[in-house]
């Protein structure tokens, strides 16, 4: 499985490197990602630019390094909010069954009509642009996605033995769902966890990239691909380099979270007929 | 098969409406009146009071979403305060662009994805299977809009074999379409080997081998027959990808599709085309998912002998 551990190695470097560079950014860039320089408009990626510079001279490895704090909390926030909501409503909503499932099902489906992106346009509508508008309008969207995985999830479990056991023990309904529920269900969802922060980081970073998320001179890497986007023909790498950096990321979020899920996951990575 | 479709058919029904519910509060919520927007800086008490009573602002909030509902029945989506134009007439002019790119993307997913899953699961375990699952990871990780950009430096700007923007020509879809296929067919072919897979770990699957026939035919007759029917399900979902994704790639190349007008509405604050734009897609998805359920239910032989 050579190339399954090469994969994984990689990406846990790319988080590892991520990290680092969001905690300890001032030591690691060059220049705040503020600091303009007129006269090196567009330039060429060099020893003193490693990524060269941006249309109004900003080093292109500073803005990434002062935006890696930005897009870490672009994959984990509205992530693990989305999943919090959404495992709390799943649970209950398998467990109790009945009319208030069907109603939660009911709106769920509703909502999940809209394609994920018009519905965070529909709300960044309302609300304005903006950096914590964007992440919120893709939150709604997580929460769905969690209530769907995490109902199917309690269905599975609900019947088994244990849950019988507990209930005529006496236990309250609250018991049964956090006490025995829960734990049993947590690792898929974390699996689903670590699969749903790149699609999180792309949503956001797109609406970004769309001019309706974080704003300039936010150092978001979404924000900079906008930005460099006209120059594309002059200097292609201030707006490619955010980009693929973008791309690292959800690259190693993917690798980990098939990684995990090779691991957890009882069925066979492969079956040979 | 028939009680299944009407039942289905009942569902769909009041999810529409409540689709259109959902609509109509999220176009109450944007902020600002109507009023003050046409009114702007001529409004007084007197005037908006009047304004009101004409637009039917004044009427309790359910009379007003069946007014609403009406004048959408109808056509009437509003009006656009940008271009002055007809909601309606904005999207009716637009859409086909959209469906048309939509289409030729799912066609390519799964043309590609289906492919390639088959070829990992035949393979399944070997280098083969390896690479391509390594691929398929780098494929649905990149994000559509870096790939767009990407394409158009090499193919547009260097290159310049095709277009970068505009639709005049099926030259045009060929950009937009590679970059949202990158990240379809990835996902499509992880999922196709997924459920052949699931299929081939199945005991009849067992039994064929047990029986003495050969791979390829417990393949072809077995695994991929009864594995290829979710993947009518997941090609639906490549086309709710599709439209999913027009908004960046459509933006990105200047499509003149539904997407591009929503991003730009969203942009210019143009509130009516942006609740026009919303309860078309949201229909259009919804459309699809009762017609594949439907076309779901005909193609698997055992619902429909289910209630004999």
């Amino acid at each position: 499985m050579a190339k399954g551990d090469l994969s994984l190695f990689c990406a846990l470097v790319i988080l590892l490197v991520v990290t680092i560079f969001s905690i300890f950014p001032q030591y690691i860039a060059s220049e705040h990602f503020t600091h303009v320089d007129l006269s090196k408009r567009l330039a060429e990626p060099s020893l003193e630019n490693i990524f060269g510079c941006d249309f109004v001279g900003r080093d292109v490895f500073s803005l990434i390094v002062w935006g890696s704090r930005i897009a870490l909390l672009i994959c984990i926030v509205p992530t693990f909010i989305g999943a919090a909501l959404g495992v709390s409503i799943g649970i209950l909503s398998g467990y109790v069954g009945g009319k208030t499932d069907d109603v939660i099902q009911r709106m769920v489906e509703i909502i999940v009509s809209f394609p994920g992106l018009l519905l965070s346009l529909t709300i960044i509508n309302i609300l304005g642009p903006g950096l914590w508008n964007a992440m919120w309008s893709v939150t709604i969207w997580r929460v769905m996605g969690f209530i769907r995985i995490t109902r199917s999830l309690t269905f599975t479990v609900k019947e088994t033995g244990y849950v019988e056991w507990a209930k005529a023990l006496g236990a309250g309904r609250a018991h049964v769902m956090f006490r025995h529920i829960l734990p049993n269900i947590l690792t898929p969802i974390i699996v689903q966890l670590t699969f749903s922060m790149p699609g999180t980081l792309l949503s956001v970073a797109g609406l970004s990239f769309l001019g309706l998320g974080a704003n300039p001179p936010s150092p978001d890497w979404g924000v900079l691909m906008q930005q460099s986007r006209q120059y594309l023909v002059y200097a292609p790498w201030a707006a490619f380099v955010p980009g693929i950096f973008i791309f690292f990321i959800s690259f190693a979020f993917n690798n980990i979270g098939e990684a995990f899920r090779d691991i957890v996951d009882p069925r066979a990575k492969y079956v040979r007929i | 098969m028939w009680k299944y479709i009407v039942k289905r058919l009942g569902y769909f029904i009041p999810t529409l409406f409540g689709i259109t519910i959902l609509v109509f509060t999220l176009s109450r919520l944007v902020p600002g009146s109507p009023v003050e927007t046409i009114l702007g800086q001529h409004a007084t008490a007197e005037l908006e009071a009047l304004f009101e009573a004409q637009l039917g602002l004044d009427k309790p909030i359910y009379v007003q979403y069946i007014i609403w509902l009406q004048n959408i029945l109808r056509g009437d989506l509003g009006q656009s305060l940008i271009s002055n134009r007809k909601v309606s007439y904005l999207l009716f002019h637009r859409f086909h662009y959209t469906i048309r790119l939509a289409l030729l993307v799912t066609v390519v997913n799964a043309v590609v994805g289906i492919s390639f899953g088959i070829i990992s699961a035949w393979r399944s375990g070997g280098k083969i299977d390896q690479a391509l699952r390594f691929i398929s990871i780098f494929g649905w990780s990149m994000p559509s809009f870096l790939v767009g950009i990407v394409l158009i430096y090499v193919f547009a700007l260097k290159l310049k074999m095709f277009p970068a923007m505009g639709a005049g020509s099926i030259a045009n879809l060929i950009l937009p379409t590679l970059t949202l296929a990158a990240g379809g067919s990835s996902y499509l072919s992880r999922l196709t080997r997924g459920s052949l897979l699931e299929i081939a770990g199945q005991d009849f699957v067992k039994t064929a081998k047990a029986k003495g026939l050969t791979k390829s035919k417990i393949m072809i007759s077995h695994v991929m027959k009864n594995g290829l029917l979710p993947i009518v399900t997941v090609i639906a979902g490549s086309f709710r990808g599709a439209l999913g994704g027009s908004f960046i790639v459509e933006t990105i190349f200047a499509y003149p599709g539904i997407g591009y007008l929503a991003t730009q509405s969203v942009s210019h604050r143009d509130y009516a085309v942006v609740i026009g734009t919303v309860l078309f897609f949201a229909i259009l998805t919804c459309v699809t998912n009762l017609v594949v359920d439907i076309l779901y239910v005909y193609l698997d032989p055992r619902v429909r002998y289910e209630r004999r």
